[in-house]
Formats: C-alpha cells, structure tokens, sequence
C-alpha cells in the first residue's frame, strides 16, 4: 500500500503545524485543536510504525492514545467552561492573572 | 589536675597544687558575685560575711597558705636547675605548615614555672593580697556610701588577685600576657567602682587606654619573640641554645617593644598619666594595685629578661636597651619626686611616689642587665658576685617598696577614713538648715529668669516627673552651682525631698525655693564651718593626728622611712644598693652618668616630700576641728598595718639572710654560705665601711642627701610641736622635738618657690595631659572621624549595593511571568524539546 | 515581543526541517517486515495481551467523565443556599 515513510513525513508535518498553532492562536479551543492534532499526528506516526514492523503495539498505543485523547479534551472544555464564567472570554490573552 | 611534673633538682611535694593558688581565687569570683546579687541586703550577709569579704579573706588566706608551703621547699635549695616546670592541661595544639612537606606541632598550654624569682613576687603578691583584703573589710564595709555594692568589690577584688598569682605562676609569655590583661581588665573596674562618679569613670577609661598603648607594643614584641624562637614558652626562650640562634639586633627590638609595655603598666615616662588619677578608686583599690601587685608586673616582665641579657651568645649586644631602660627609670624618679612637691591630697603624693620608686627599681634593673650584658659573669667569680648583687638590689628593692608602700596606703586609707568619719560626727546634726547651694540655685533661677516648674522640665531627663539624686547632680552641675559627689548630695536632697520618698517633685522644689527666695547665704545661714566640699584626702584636713591615731602614724613613719631609704630600716638595704650600682655601672660606662645622677638626686627630693607629707599629717597642730576630732581606727585596719610595720623593720633580717644574693642566684641558697648573725655582720660593714673608697663616700653623700638634707628642710618648713595637752607614743617624742626645735630656729619663706611658674607646672602635672589630649583630638578623633566616614560609605555601601542589585534583578527576573498562556506553552513546548534532544544526543 | 515572535518561527522552521530529514532518513526504514497486521490479530491482542491496560484505560476515561461532569455542575442554586445560610430547611 502506502510506503509507511511518507506517512511518517505526513505525521511530522502535522505536528509542526500543530505546534505553530498551539503557539499563535488566541481563541482557547483552537489551541485546543493544535494539541489534538498533535496527538493525532504522534498517532499517526504509530500507525505507521506498526505497519513496517508488523507488530500490533503500534496500533493498540494508538488506540489508546485516542482514548486519553478523548478524556482530556473533556476536562480540558470544562476548564475552559469555568474560565468563561471567570473572566467572561476565552482569549488566552485576557487571562494575565499571574502576570509578573 | 592531670599533670605531668617535671621537677628538676626540687623535690617539692606542693607542686601539684600550686595550681589551686590560681584557680581558687578565679572560682571565688564568680561565686561572690552570685552570692552578693542573691543575698544582697541580707543582714547576715552584711555583717557577718561582710558582702564577700569573707570569702575574699577565706580565699586569699589558702593561697597564702599554699604559696607558703611552695616557698618554704625553695628556701634551702640550689642548684643550677633548681627550678620546676608543672605543665597543666594543653589549651589546644594545631601543626603550622612549613612551606615543605614537613609540620611543626604546635600547642599552646597552661604550665607554671617557678624558680626563685617567682618565689619571692609570689610571696609579696599573696600576703599583700591577704593583708590589704583584711585592710578592705575595715575601710569598705564600715564606710555607708559602699553599701551593698561591696560584693562587686571583693568579687573584682578576688579576680584581680588570680590574676597577679597566675601571671607570676605562668610558664610562658603567652599566659603571662593573658594575665597581664586580666589585671588590666580588674584595674579598670576597681578604679571606676564610684562609677557614678564621673571622674571615676574617666580616670578608670584613661587608666585601660594608657596601659593598652603599652600593651600594643607589647604585643608585637611578643609576636617579634615568638617569630625568633617559634615558642613562648620559657623552657624554649631562656634555653641557651636557643638564645645564641638568634640575631642579636632583633632580639633587642623584641625586648625593647616589651618593654614599652613594661612601662604602660608600670606607669613609668611617658605612659604615667594614669596612674596619679587612678587615686579615684578606693583606698584597698589603690594599696594592691598601684603600689603592691600591678605596677610590679612590669618589673617582674623585665626581670625575666635577664636570661636573655645575661647569655653568653648575647655578650655586649643589649646594652643599650639596658640603658634606655635605666634613663627611663631615671627620668621618671626626678619627675615624679618633683610633682611630688607640690601635691596637698595624701593619697596623690603616694601615686607619685610609687612612680618613682618603680623608676628606682627600672634603674637598678636596667644597671643589673647592662652589667649582666657586659661582663663576663659565667667564668669570672667576681663579675658573677657584682651582676648578682645588682640584680638582687633591685629585686629586694622592689620587695621592700611593696611592702612599705602597701602599708603607706593602708595607713593614709586608715587617716582618710577617720577624717572622714570625724567630719560626719561633727556635721550630723545640721538637717535643719538649708544649704549653701539652694541659695546658689535660687539665684541662678532668679538671674535666668526661670521659673522653678521650667527649670524643673529642664532637669527631669528621662522625664519620668520626679528628680533622682543623680538628675539633681547633673543640674547643679549644669547650673555651675556645685559638683557634689554622691556622698554629699545625701544630705542636699534630704533637705530638699520633703517627703523622703528619695525624689524630689516640682512641689517640693518650689516649697524649698520659695522659703529662700530673695535672702543671701550669708544673711539667712550663720554657719561657717558647714562646708560640703570636704575633701577627706586632702592634707588641709589634717594635722596633729599623732597623738589621736598612734599606730597609723607609727606604720607610716616606718613605711616613710623606709622609703627614704633611712639607714637600718627596710629600703635602705636596697636602695643604696641600687645607687651603688648605678654608679658602678656609670663609671664603666659614661652614658649611665645620667641614671645615676638622677637616682642620687632623686633620694634627696624623696626624702624632702615623703618628710613633708607625714609632718603636715601628723605632726603640728590640727588644722581644723575636724583634724581634732578624729579617733583611732578600727582592728580590721590595725591588723595588716601592725604585720607590715615590723616586716619592714625586719628589712636587716631578710639583708642579713642574703636576700639579695638569693633572689636572683639560683645557684645560691638563703644563708648557704654565712649564718644570720654573720650576714647582717657583713651587710653592715658592707654598707657603711665599704673597702672601696668611692663607694664609701658615695654611701654616706646618698645618706645625707637622702636622710638628712631632704628631711631637714621638710623639717624645717611643716609640722611643729602636738599641742599642749596632747600626748603621743615614745618614739615620736625626739621626732617632734626635733621638728619644733629646727622649725622654731631656721624656719624660712618657701611662697617664693610656692607660687612660682615652677610650681605652676608642677601642679599641673607638667602639662602631660594636656598635650596628651590635644594629640588624641587631633590624631585620634580626626583618624576616626574619616573611618567612620568610610564605613558608612564604603562597607554599607557594599552591602547596599548588593541589595539594590539583587532586587532588581529578580524585578527584571519576573517578567518572564507574562501571565500569558501562549507563552507558557512555548516555554514548556520548548523545554519538552530541550529535553528530548538531550536524550536523542545520548542516545546516538 | 517581535523578536520573540521571529525566533519562535525561525526555531519551528528549523524543528520542521530536523523533523522530516529524520523521519525520512534510509536508516529508520530498513528492516521491513512483509506481512502486516490485520484487525483480528489487533482485537485478539488488545483482550488478551493488553487487557489489563485496557480496563485501566476505561476506568480513566469513567473517572474523566465524573470529573468534567463536576467541573461544569450549575452553582447557582448552591451559592444562593450559602448565601442565606441554609434557609431553605
């Protein structure tokens, strides 16, 4: 099929653009999205791995880096919830409270 | 004591305890101070332990004890090595790098050392501390300014003591140093015990600073030793091989800087300012230290110099310091006897006379070394006799002037006392009238327009509403109305404090003052003798106490002619030697003209004012009714006066024994070579019909000079017959004949000489303080003015400096905490990074 | 800020660049193996082999739920009960 190694280029690409993201962006769930998708770029990668190695680890890490994927974009929205009731945006810049 | 004795030739079974003579007196210390702040006020404490001096006299009796005991096994011996090292307990030992591979051990430890020399200090140091503790009981506990204040006497007292033994008992320099300090340190508490007394406490201040410039040099000749020898230890330093490692110039510049130090403590030129104001402690205070003990630790420091200058290695290298050290002793005995003239307070004319008998003793030192230094003592027999001789002379006279002069100001205390005492008999009863000094006070008011409730604000410094005695003091003082010392401010207040309650408020002051206000003294008052300003020391206050107080006036007749060096008694054995030196010394060597000439001089003027003070105390009539009044002392006084009286009239015994061949001459025992009758045989014939043509003349010039012209013009100018009526003991009556009869025929004028510029200056003590002071207000305060300065601004400055930085730093640190989340996620993003490279480049 | 800002992007472009020459380097890729895995054998691995985990895994994902269900609970009725002390009962 696919040669595992463009995948794993694709899954380094992704990761950069998520890191760039997670850097930049103000709006709190975007950030959010760049995390996950640097979590799904390192699932990715797996994916890959476990392909070219014939080894079924691979993908049984991946399925279980989703799941904690999952849990915590849970509790990562309802942090974001109390912050929203805090401090009435969700603009990462307006919370400086630790400022100096 | 876990101790490893190493007794030479002495067999003593004592020497193991000799360390207690020490320590017991240390420990008593701090046992009376606690007792005397737990029981103060205590009436068994008061009268029957009298405040301490019990435990003083408890103390100082068992060192006494002891020290007898280690003498009486010294007496009988001799040898060359006869004496003993008792090494005590190590105080710590380190090893010094050499610069090589190689340490050298080194360990600092207590020890004693005791050979003849310490023998004889240890005997004077104990008695007079017994007999002037004895002394102390009657004058301070019967006297009501020092109560409950005496347990700090006897407890300062008693350290003081501990100290003098230990520095005579010590077997090195180092301990003889810290001893050293230790006196100073007691000097200084015992001279300001009025501390409330300002002049007290000045004079204690300038007493420590005098003797500290001293002891400065004394330091580095120290350091200056123990860079020569490597140890301080007199088993390593006296060692003659040791001696003749060393470079002979060096040597002296050690020896000369400790004896700079020598001179601070023996309050010699130009260190001897404080010792005439050191008169302000009391009278036991100024017996022990600046006759008896202290002042001798100088003569002790340079007479442990003799190894150095007698060591054949060092042959002909030190004398020059032996001459400066006998021009100083020289100098010092003609001024002093000189200021000596012009004192009228009894106790001043002794602080001056001590100063220059030390001067006496410096020079007979300094002669004994120079002929130590020059002749060939160790082969020749007859140069080994004249250097022990003149070494001896000035040992002895160092004995006989302890002993005399501590029993001089035990008498004069005894006199004060009771002058003191009469004058309170004779002014009890005058409560009722109001003193000179409100009337001042009143005026002052009157002529500063205050009114008594402004002055009294001006006054009250700590505010507190109520005047004290001391706030009362300081505004009279301020108000130039008097300078009352605190035993007369009693009766002051007590005409002031209505109440009694010890304080004076506005209403009473204004009650008094209002009474007086407008009247004069003069007017209001019609007493004439109510005289606050009594100065119980001075000899105005005196006259005709003879026939009142016999056997003060015997002891210090005994003690004066001793002194003078009057034929057969005490000091003569010892001072003629001392001049017979000098001059044998001067006729080698023409630079000791000078000494010489001095110390002949010097007998004449102490004939002159040792005469001159015991006439206008006790010979003549009183010179007011307060002289009259006085009575006898008590027994505590009587009994150390009585014990010195003859100890210093056995002066021919202790010559006749060889004490002065002994002293110095370990190779000789007392009374090894001629019995007791056969030695004073030869100590007379010696003195007074000596072979050699020159010193027999010289003896019987320093005999007239000495014994009769001196005393003769005294004679001539003060005292007189008792008064009709009054009787004295038998053996003043040719005294004060001969005074009324030479006063009568060949009394003369001395105004001239009394209000001359001369005289001036005498009084002023020849204005040493004065330029004294101006050099420490230039030199000193400017000097430290300018570190101060520097230390405000450099030192702080560093620390500020420092702290300023620090906080702006972490300010500018700080601002890494933006607060922002993005922020934080690179900061971790890139740690994380950091992190997994670090692993990545181990890894590969 | 800016200098931050182009420090950030010149040290991504870097990493980007890092990453990819790694990831597609020949040494990673050499040892090949032919047959890859299918869905049964991962199923039959993640309930046998890693069962354990797996149970782990569904415990922190229930405790997850709760925690984020408390997280976001209403409070407006509470603090209105502590506000005026519990008069309620």
């Amino acid at each position: 099929m696919i040669d595992p190694s463009w995948v794993s280029g694709l899954a380094a690409l992704l990761f950069i653009i998520g890191l760039a993201g997670a850097f930049t962006r103000k709006n709190a769930i975007i950030v959010l999205m760049c995390i996950e998708l640097m979590l799904n770029a390192a699932n990715l990668q797996f994916a890959a791995a476990a392909v070219h190695h014939g080894d079924t680890t691979g993908w049984v890490y991946t399925l279980f880096a989703i799941a904690i994927a999952a849990s915590e974009v849970a509790i990562g929205l309802a942090i974001f919830l109390a912050m929203y009731g805090k401090h009435e945006s969700i603009t990462l810049d307006d919370v400086n409270v630790l400022k100096n | 004591m876990g101790s490893t004795g190493t007794t030479e030739t002495i067999h003593s079974s004592v020497i193991e305890f000799a360390p207690y003579i020490v320590f017991l007196p240390m420990i008593a210390f701090p046992i009376i101070l606690l007792f005397g702040r737990l029981f103060n006020g205590n009436k068994v404490w008061v009268s029957t332990f009298k405040e301490g001096g019990i435990f003083a006299l408890v103390t100082m009796a068992t060192s006494l004890l002891l020290a007898l005991l280690l003498i009486k096994d010294y007496i009988g011996a001799y040898g060359d090595d006869s004496k003993s090292a008792l090494h005590v307990f190590d105080w710590f030992s380190s090893a010094m790098w050499n610069g090589g591979a190689t340490t050298t051990e080194i360990s600092f430890g207590f020890g004693l050392y005791i050979d003849h020399i310490t023998v004889m200090l240890l005997f004077i140091a104990s008695f007079l501390c017994l007999l002037i503790n004895t002394f102390a009981i009657g004058y301070m506990n019967t006297d009501p300014i020092n109560d409950n204040r005496n347990h700090r006497f006897y407890a300062e007292f008693v350290l003081f003591c501990a100290g003098m033994l230990g520095m005579i008992l010590a077997d090195s320099f180092l301990w003889l140093f810290i001893f050293w300090e230790l006196m100073g340190l007691c000097s200084y508490l015992l001279i300001g015990f009025y501390y409330e007394r300002p002049s007290a406490a000045y004079a204690a201040k300038k007493a420590f600073l005098t003797t500290r410039v001293g002891d400065v040099f004394l330091m580095v000749g120290l350091a200056m030793l123990w860079h020569l020898f490597g140890s301080l230890d007199y088993a390593v330093v006296f060692d003659s091989d040791n001696i003749a490692a060393v470079d002979p110039a060096s040597l002296q510049w050690a020896l000369g800087m400790m004896f700079i130090g020598a001179v601070g403590k023996s309050a010699q030129f130009p260190l001897h300012v404080w010792l005439p104001d050191a008169m302000e402690g009391p009278t036991p205070v100024s017996a022990l230290i600046h006759a008896a003990t202290m002042v001798n630790a100088g003569l002790y420091l340079v007479a442990r110099m003799f190894p150095f200058f007698g060591a054949e290695a060092m042959h002909g290298e030190l004398v020059d310091l032996a001459f400066i050290i006998a021009s100083i002793g020289g100098i010092t005995a003609v001024m002093a006897a000189s200021i000596a003239f012009v004192q009228m307070d009894l106790k001043k004319v002794l602080a001056y006379s001590t100063m220059s008998q030390l001067a006496y003793i410096f020079t007979g030192l300094g002669c004994a070394l120079w002929l130590a230094n020059s002749l060939d003592w160790h082969h020749d027999d007859d140069a080994h006799y004249i250097v022990i001789i003149a070494f001896g002379a000035a040992l002895f006279h160092l004995f006989n002037h302890a002993m005399a002069k501590g029993m001089l100001f035990m008498a004069s205390g005894a006199v004060i006392h009771e002058v003191h005492h009469a004058h309170h008999h004779l002014h009890h009863d005058d409560h009722h009238h109001t003193p000179k000094e409100l009337y001042m006070l009143s005026d002052y008011l009157a002529s500063k327009k205050l009114s008594t409730f402004e002055f009294f604000k001006t006054i009250d410094l700590d505010g507190s509403g109520e005047i004290d005695m001391f706030e009362f003091q300081t505004a009279l003082k301020n108000a130039e109305v008097a300078d009352l010392p605190p035993w007369e401010m009693g009766d002051l207040m007590k005409a002031v404090d209505l109440d009694g309650n010890g304080t004076i408020n506005v209403p009473e002051l204004d009650i008094v003052l209002e009474k007086i206000k407008g009247k004069t003294y003069e007017e209001h008052e019609h007493d004439d003798h109510h005289d606050d300003h009594f100065d119980a020391q001075s000899m105005e206050n005196m006259g005709g106490l003879a026939s009142k107080m016999p056997i003060t006036a015997t002891a210090m007749l005994v003690g004066s002619l001793s002194i003078m060096g009057f034929p057969l008694i005490g000091g003569f054995w010892s001072k003629e030697g001392i001049i017979a030196n000098a001059w044998r010394v001067g006729l080698e060597d023409p630079r000791f003209f000078f000494p010489a000439a001095c110390v002949l001089l010097g007998a004449a003027m102490t004939g002159f004012y040792m005469s001159r003070m015991w006439l206008k105390t006790f010979a003549g009539s009183p010179n007011n009714e307060v002289a009259a009044h006085v009575g006898p002392t008590n027994t505590w006084i009587k009994i150390p006066l009585f014990t010195l009286t003859f100890v210093t009239l056995g002066g021919i015994l202790f010559a006749g024994m060889g004490f002065t061949h002994w002293a110095p001459d370990s190779g000789y025992a007392l009374m090894s070579e001629k019995g007791l009758f056969e030695g004073i045989g030869y100590e007379l014939g010696h003195a007074f019909a000596n072979h050699d043509m020159f010193f027999f003349t010289l003896t019987y010039i320093a005999i007239f000079l000495g014994a009769i012209v001196g005393p003769g013009l005294a004679l001539s100018l003060y005292g007189g017959a008792l008064d009709e009526g009054e009787t004295a003991k038998p053996w003043f009556t040719p005294i004060l004949m001969l005074n009324a009869a030479i006063k009568g025929r060949y009394s003369w004028d001395n105004s001239a000489f009394a209000t001359s510029s001369l005289s001036r200056a005498l009084q002023n003590r020849l204005y040493f303080d004065h330029y004294y002071d101006m050099a420490m207000l230039k030199i000193v305060a400017a000097f430290s003015l300018k570190a101060a300065h520097a230390d405000s601004k450099f030192i702080d400055g560093a620390i500020k400096t420092i702290e300023s930085t620090s906080q702006s730093a972490s300010t500018s640190l700080r601002k890494l905490t933006t607060g922002s989340a993005r922020d934080y996620i690179l900061m971790a993003a890139v740690g994380t990074l950091m992190l997994f490279a670090l692993i990545w480049g181990v890894m590969a | 800020m800016k200098f931050l800002s182009l420090m950030t992007r010149m040290g991504l472009l870097a990493l980007g660049f890092i990453l990819i020459a790694t990831v597609s380097a020949d040494a990673v890729w050499q040892e090949a193996s032919d047959d890859a895995p299918t869905t049964s054998k991962l199923a039959d691995d993640l309930l046998n082999e890693w069962g354990l985990p797996l149970l782990a895994l569904g415990i922190l994902m229930a405790v997850a739920m709760i925690g984020a269900a408390y997280l976001v609970r209403d409070e407006r009725m509470e603090n209105l009960l502590w506000e005026f002390g519990g008069e309620e009962e």
